[in-house]
């Protein structure tokens, strides 16, 4: 481990706005794409969506 | 004993399959996600020219490998759907266009904020990064072209048409850096020459390659299943109707 604290861990050697919000926007994007599957999913009652009652097979 | 390649091809023998299979590559996207970030951000060193900057290389370089290879992915089953008139094939590539579409603009956001500290620039016509937004508009052109179709089949086959078109873009990307004089860096990962970058390095691309890979399989699984419920519900609520008439 090379981070000597948590500020230059964040500051990332003064690349911190370029670092920060590529991983950011990955997350987003992940977080953004899954939401839209699962509520796909749920307007279609299928299992895994949440509050299903039915066992899955359509 | 005689074995069925085509078992998995009927959208309701795929269709549970896909339901069983897609919360354990989730499962396996966050592991891998974990051990990748942990060597990128906690083990590997600083590097010498780039300082910090350069662990971008840890989305970008993955995210960029994604929306090539999930291209041609979806073109193959593109393919497999002209070759076997097989309708589940259509309906994987139709599932994987988002996700492909996703891992281009992040490999084309994460370069640009590599781009603006490294080059000086967040954008430039260089051949590698050009024929990446060419990527995206591709995805973006497939999306919007089955979309524009209300007959499912046609537009199955006038995407499935794009999508084989627009391959020839994805190995102009790959060689783009070794035909012309660009800015973007050459390759550091050769099929015939040892890896040019340090192997902690290497190793978290290569950890974070495969998170993004099962992390594709996962909503790609779980995408198609929304297709195939939305294209053959249809079919079973119409046999249901013929046989309550007879």
């Amino acid at each position: 481990m090379h981070w000597n604290s948590l500020e230059e861990f964040l500051a990332m050697g003064g690349y911190a706005f370029f670092v920060w919000s590529s991983i950011g926007v990955t997350v987003m994007a992940m977080v953004l794409e899954i939401w839209i599957v699962q509520s796909q999913r749920k307007q279609l009652k299928l299992h895994g969506s949440p509050n299903s009652q039915d066992d899955g097979n359509l | 004993m005689q074995l069925n390649w085509f078992k998995y091809a009927a959208p309701a023998s795929f269709f549970p399959l896909a339901g069983k299979m897609y919360p354990w590559f989730y499962v396996l996207a966050a592991i891998l996600a974990i051990a990748g970030m942990y060597i990128g951000f906690f083990v590997a060193p600083t590097d010498f020219q780039q300082g910090e900057a350069y662990r971008i290389i840890f989305i970008h370089v993955p995210a960029a490998w994604m929306s090539m290879f999930l291209y041609l992915v979806m073109a193959f089953y593109a393919s497999l759907g002209f070759i076997f008139n097989t309708r589940l094939s259509s309906m994987m590539a139709r599932a994987i266009a988002p996700t492909g579409a996703m891992f281009t603009f992040l490999a084309l956001w994460t370069g640009s904020m590599w781009g603006r500290p490294m080059w000086g620039a967040y954008w430039v016509w260089d051949a590698r990064l050009t024929s990446e937004l060419i990527l995206l508009f591709l995805y973006i052109g497939f999306m919007a072209l089955q979309a524009a179709i209300d007959d499912p089949r046609r537009g199955d086959k006038a995407g499935g048409v794009l999508a084989l078109v627009g391959a020839i873009n994805v190995p102009i990307i790959y060689f783009s850096v070794k035909w012309w004089n660009t800015l973007h860096q050459g390759s550091s990962i050769n099929l015939t020459r040892a890896p040019s970058m340090a192997s902690i390095m290497l190793w978290g691309m290569l950890l974070m390659a495969l998170s993004f890979w099962m992390y594709s399989i996962a909503v790609i699984l779980s995408r198609v299943q929304c297709v195939i419920v939305e294209r053959e519900r249809r079919a079973a609520w119409l046999q249901q109707i013929d046989q309550q008439s007879t």
